[in-house]
């Protein structure tokens, strides 16, 4: 094929709304929003706790029951970012975590408070600081903040 | 089943940006390249299976009705995968099917990105337009495609002890086999320490640890083995396909999986092992003489050695360390280049790594021709939302 040397290129935005339905994970963010709980889902099977929570277990195809679990838990990975999209407005670098929250027993995905390369470590044990402003949405959790032994006795 | 033939592959041109081309421009080129190695011409070939990584990468939602239209596929059947870089070994593995089964003699399938198209106002742009392929409610408010796979790289490291040193040598190896590949986007000899040197985009991951941003599609033509006879005297047989899903939430892995860590990629186990038994593959490292794999990122093609038991569970370092994987090694692995030296075709990944493999089987890979003349080769796509989509082929000569 010839390739042509007249080529032409534009600019185009494509926009969209969404009034997205949370079905019968509406608690979750309910309990959220209006009362900074974090509720997880048990399988009435297997027992498995989630959190992110879902309204039936995809392992056992079971409806599970909410339970509320702990604003602390541990941090099983992480990863500082430098390079997020744009509608982030967190200060780079920021520190994304994969929590393991206490009684849960899968990992949830959020910000965690630190960007010392030095500081951060699998394991440490972190807290939930809620957001001022909640709107129902998981980022109504501002962040997780390590807890340090002082504040722990506190 | 019946025995599935790979007749026809694409060129594998790769490039940073295509302004000469459309999305749907690249696609029928691509699929002219295949059918016409194939000796064939469109008119032979009823069914057509296109996979493209995201519909969002593209202006033109509804593709495959598109893609159709560009390839004059009226009265015939076009079917069209997305899930990121696991989109094209979903086509692969139906369109393997639909000849294995008799349902029809001979398949094309296409798929690729074109990416440049994705990245206004510049590559941000397209970093946007993939993390809404991450779960919606739940990680893209976090805004990070990348973050999803460095939490899975930082896993692995911590878990297994896999160092940022050994990921490196997986950017050196990858870029430096693209120097003997003229079809190469990225040719450069590197060391080590410029990879470490290199920006930090998601710790741990650092620029030169990422794979390429391209503009290419690729295609593969199948035949039953009766018409794979007629047309050449060297085609490449399928004799094994295993294909895996997993969940999307990366969280939610591990209890997904037991018995397995967040530093795994189950996913991929599962696809190797059936395509192993179906190809009666019992020790990969030594029955294995060439493989094309998903090297998104270095520690990937680290992980993909374990996940594929070309070594054990946390050796994939070691294994780079040895140089088994480098072009004359016991396995060479990604000797054109890979998705981080010679180009990424995204949504079209399965059909570039294919014919890869099947150019080197078939002895016309040129300067980075793996010695002795390999006889199987293993072809291995990933992809989905932080690794939960996974195929693998075994393919032989002869």
């Amino acid at each position: 094929m010839e390739i042509q040397s007249d080529v032409f290129k534009a600019y185009y935005k494509m926009e969209a709304e969404y009034n997205y339905s949370y079905g019968r994970i509406s608690k979750f963010f309910r309990e959220l929003m209006e009362n900074r709980r974090i509720m997880g889902s048990k399988c009435r099977k297997c027992g498995v706790v989630f959190c992110p929570p879902t309204s039936d277990c995809p392992k056992c195809w079971t409806p599970t029951e909410w339970i509320e679990v702990g604003q602390e838990g541990t941090l099983l990975h992480y990863t500082i970012i430098h390079m997020p999209a744009l509608w982030v407005e967190r200060e780079i670098p920021h520190t994304l975590g994969l929590i393991r929250l206490d009684g849960a027993d899968t990992g949830l995905m959020h910000y965690v408070d630190e960007t010392d390369k030095t500081k951060l470590r699998n394991g440490l044990r972190v807290k939930a600081v809620f957001a001022e402003e909640r709107k129902g949405y998981i980022t109504d959790i501002e962040h997780f903040e390590v807890v340090t032994s002082m504040r722990k006795a506190r | 089943m019946n025995r599935v033939a790979v007749v026809g592959i694409s060129d594998m041109r790769a490039a940073r940006r295509r302004d000469d081309a459309t999305f749907f421009q690249l696609a029928y080129d691509a699929a002219k390249e295949a059918v016409e190695d194939a000796r064939l011409t469109k008119e032979d070939i009823k069914y057509c299976f296109f996979s493209t990584a995201n519909e969002n990468f593209n202006r033109q939602p509804l593709m495959g009705i598109y893609i159709a239209e560009a390839l004059g596929w009226s009265q015939k059947p076009l079917f069209e995968f997305t899930n990121a870089g696991g989109a094209s070994g979903s086509a692969l593995s139906a369109a393997y099917n639909y000849v294995a089964s008799g349902q029809t003699d001979l398949v094309l399938v296409v798929g690729g990105d074109k990416i440049s198209d994705a990245d206004a106002p510049d590559l941000n742009g397209f970093q946007n337009l993939i993390v809404y392929g991450n779960d919606c409610l739940f990680e893209v408010p976090f805004g990070t495609g990348l973050g999803q796979f460095a939490l899975l790289c930082q896993a692995y490291m911590s878990i297994y002890g896999i160092t940022e040193e050994q990921a490196a040598k997986v950017s050196v190896k990858n870029h430096g086999n693209a120097l003997l590949n003229p079809n190469a986007q990225s040719p450069k000899k590197i060391s080590v320490e410029d990879v470490l040197n290199s920006k930090v985009l998601a710790w741990p991951i650092k620029f030169l640890d990422c794979s390429l941003v391209s503009d290419i599609f690729a295609a593969v033509v199948f035949a039953s083995e009766e018409r794979a006879k007629e047309l050449r005297e060297d085609p490449i047989w399928i004799k094994g396909v295993g294909h895996a899903n997993d969940v999307g939430k990366f969280g939610w892995r591990e209890v997904m999986n037991p018995g397995m860590n967040f530093g795994q990629a189950p996913v991929m186990r599962a696809a190797a092992k059936d395509a192993y038994r179906m190809a009666g593959i019992t020790d990969p490292l030594n029955q294995i003489c060439v493989a094309q794999v998903q090297d998104g990122f270095t520690w990937l093609e680290l992980l993909t050695y374990e996940m594929l038991s070309f070594c054990g569970e946390g050796e994939g370092g070691k294994l780079i360390d040895e140089g088994a994987t480098e072009i004359g090694g016991t396995l060479p692995v990604n000797p054109g280049g890979g998705c981080i030296g010679h180009g990424h075709a995204y949504g079209g990944i399965g059909m570039f790594d294919m014919a890869e493999v099947v150019k080197q089987l078939r002895g016309e890979a040129g300067g980075y021709q793996v010695e002795p003349a390999p006889t199987t080769g293993l072809v291995e796509t990933m992809g989905g939302s932080g690794m939960c989509v996974s195929t693998v082929f075994i393919l032989e000569r002869g």
